[in-house]
């Protein structure tokens, strides 16, 4: 199947507010996806042995949280509609002229990185960012401001691994 | 109005997970649909290859600002309702900036990464699994990374009031900054590396976008009266409306003590040891949990031993969509000296209303 290209950008952000104003509406609280792999990681622990700090703090059931199953539904919901429009497929990502490991490294360490400044920042692009930027929160702005900012000045070091 | 999850204290409820697995459903979709299943998409932002991330991102942001602005002054959804995160400039500097990296260097998020993994994106498991490994560490440190995470507290902050500007003036700024960044974006043509003012006639639908952005952001404000805008805490304050004598609250209690909600708001021990009579004992920050589902509209009076915090908390309590809280004026203290204190001990005569005061609490409140 031939895969079609993403929607209007536009209409795919009307679309990203209207779920956003629901969720506030229905749940009473806003969009969220960092929690889901920090509450999995806390459950692994719990269930391998016992647990302090962070992952005691999340409670004997870290997986009965609404966003554990807000994540889950973005798996499923994200799968199925790249499924359908034909982007679905087995690849790694990458520049034609990088090569696989430097490509796998930079998503483990960039994954280690931004999961580790999802906990310090209590949410990220969607729980911090959107939620609390929708609600003008000065710490959720100020956030976007400094994704953008870290983004922009690391970006050079990391360019290679998209050179076709 | 709408009563949510969050306001009814059920948010880790069956019904509440089931809710959210279809929100997140529905976040999946608008994400996977917006394109940024991709890595290479996502990551285009920060080379000005691609710049879909800021379209979608400002976009949606905006939509949701307006939507719940509305929703929320038509009183459909009062502010209680909903969950506002405090702010921790500390933690969304460090926590941003380190973010940046991470999301350049691995070229997901984590919700973006959660549809690239189901579409079949190897690069966005390992970002999961690194992501997994970024909480471990987090964790491992906690007794550091918790108070960095928590530095520089500033309560629930919106940025018009940390700028000191009214909120239909910000409402403006955010809009016109949303038409001009956009406007930037969609003339940026990334294969010739430069902008193409042409496109101004092509893009129908950011034309319309911008046009319903400004023509809300104007109106709205205007639409319906400020439910609990900050301008009401200064008129209050002007008119006494923020505050309640001691003598009154005598009354109150002495009279028709169900009318309001007397809340005492020191440390358990001093209200175990003496406390007004009725007061119910609240530690300040179980206030808006305790009191959100409720009492938002119930008359309120708050206590401590001065002023300073119950008028703190008061105003705290107004911005979250209560509707009528006051606090003791000169405190607990305050209240024992005009109410309590025998005549033999005054300066001047009691007046027949202080004696009736003054008979209630030894006869019945002491």
């Amino acid at each position: 199947m031939k895969s079609k290209p993403p929607i209007n950008p536009y209409a795919a952000g009307i679309l990203l507010g209207i779920v956003l104003t629901a969720s506030y509406a229905i749940l009473g609280a806003g969009l969220g996806a960092s929690a889901g792999p920090a509450r999995l990681t806390a459950g692994l622990c719990r269930s391998i042995g016992s647990v302090d700090g962070y992952f005691a703090a999340l409670g004997e059931q870290p997986l009965q949280y609404y966003l554990f199953w807000m994540f889950i539904g973005v798996f499923v919901g994200g799968g199925l509609t790249a499924w359908i429009n034909g982007r679905a497929g087995l690849i790694l990502e990458r520049g034609s002229k990088a090569s696989r490991w430097t490509r796998i490294m930079l998503a483990l360490c960039g994954g280690i990185l931004a999961g580790w400044a999802g906990r310090i920042a209590q949410g990220c692009t969607s729980g911090q960012a959107l939620s609390g930027g929708a609600l003008l929160l000065t710490g959720s702005l100020l956030f976007m401001g400094c994704v953008f900012v870290g983004g922009y000045l690391s970006a050079y070091f990391f360019r290679r691994q998209w050179h076709d | 109005m709408i009563s949510t999850f969050f306001s009814q204290g059920a948010l880790s409820s069956g019904a509440a997970l089931s809710a959210a697995f279809g929100v997140g459903l529905a976040f999946g979709v608008a994400l996977e649909l917006a394109g940024f299943g991709s890595s290479r998409r996502l990551s285009g932002v920060f080379y000005f290859r691609d710049l879909t991330v800021v379209k979608v991102m400002f976009s949606a942001m905006m939509t949701a600002l307006l939507l719940i602005f509305l929703l929320e002054k038509s009183e459909i959804l009062p502010a209680q309702e909903f969950y506002h995160m405090a702010t921790f400039y500390g933690g969304s500097i460090i926590g941003g900036l380190v973010f940046g990296v991470g999301f350049v260097m691995g070229g997901w998020c984590p919700g973006t990464a959660a549809v690239g993994a189901a579409a079949g994106k190897i690069d966005a498991w390992i970002f999961i699994v690194g992501s997994m490994i970024g909480v471990l560490f987090f964790d491992w440190g906690y007794r550091i990374f918790y108070p960095l995470s928590q530095w520089g507290a500033a309560g629930i902050a919106t940025a018009d009031r940390t700028l000191g500007i009214p909120f239909s003036a910000m409402l403006m700024l955010m809009s016109l900054a949303a038409v001009i960044v956009l406007w930037v974006c969609e003339l940026w043509n990334p294969d010739e590396k430069r902008f193409v003012f042409s496109r101004l006639r092509e893009n129908r639908m950011l034309w319309v976008f911008c046009a319903g952005l400004m023509i809300t952001a104007t109106l709205a404000p205007s639409l319906s009266k400020p439910v609990s805008g900050e301008v009401s805490f200064f008129s209050d304050i002007d008119s006494g409306a923020d505050h309640i004598d001691s003598g009154e609250l005598a009354d109150i209690l002495m009279e028709d003590p169900e009318s309001i909600l007397l809340i005492d708001v020191r440390p358990a021990a001093e209200y175990t040891a003496f406390h007004l009579p009725g007061a119910v004992n609240i530690q300040p920050q179980e206030l808006l949990p305790q009191l959100a589902r409720d009492f938002y509209d119930f008359p309120m009076v708050l206590y401590s031993n001065g002023m300073t915090h119950p008028a703190q908390l008061r105003n705290e309590l107004m911005r979250n969509g209560f509707q009528d809280v006051r606090f003791l004026t000169d405190g607990l203290n305050g209240f024992l000296d005009a109410v309590v204190r025998p005549a033999s001990l005054r300066l001047t005569p009691l007046s027949a209303q202080e004696q009736k005061r003054l008979e209630w609490w030894n006869q019945t409140a002491r």
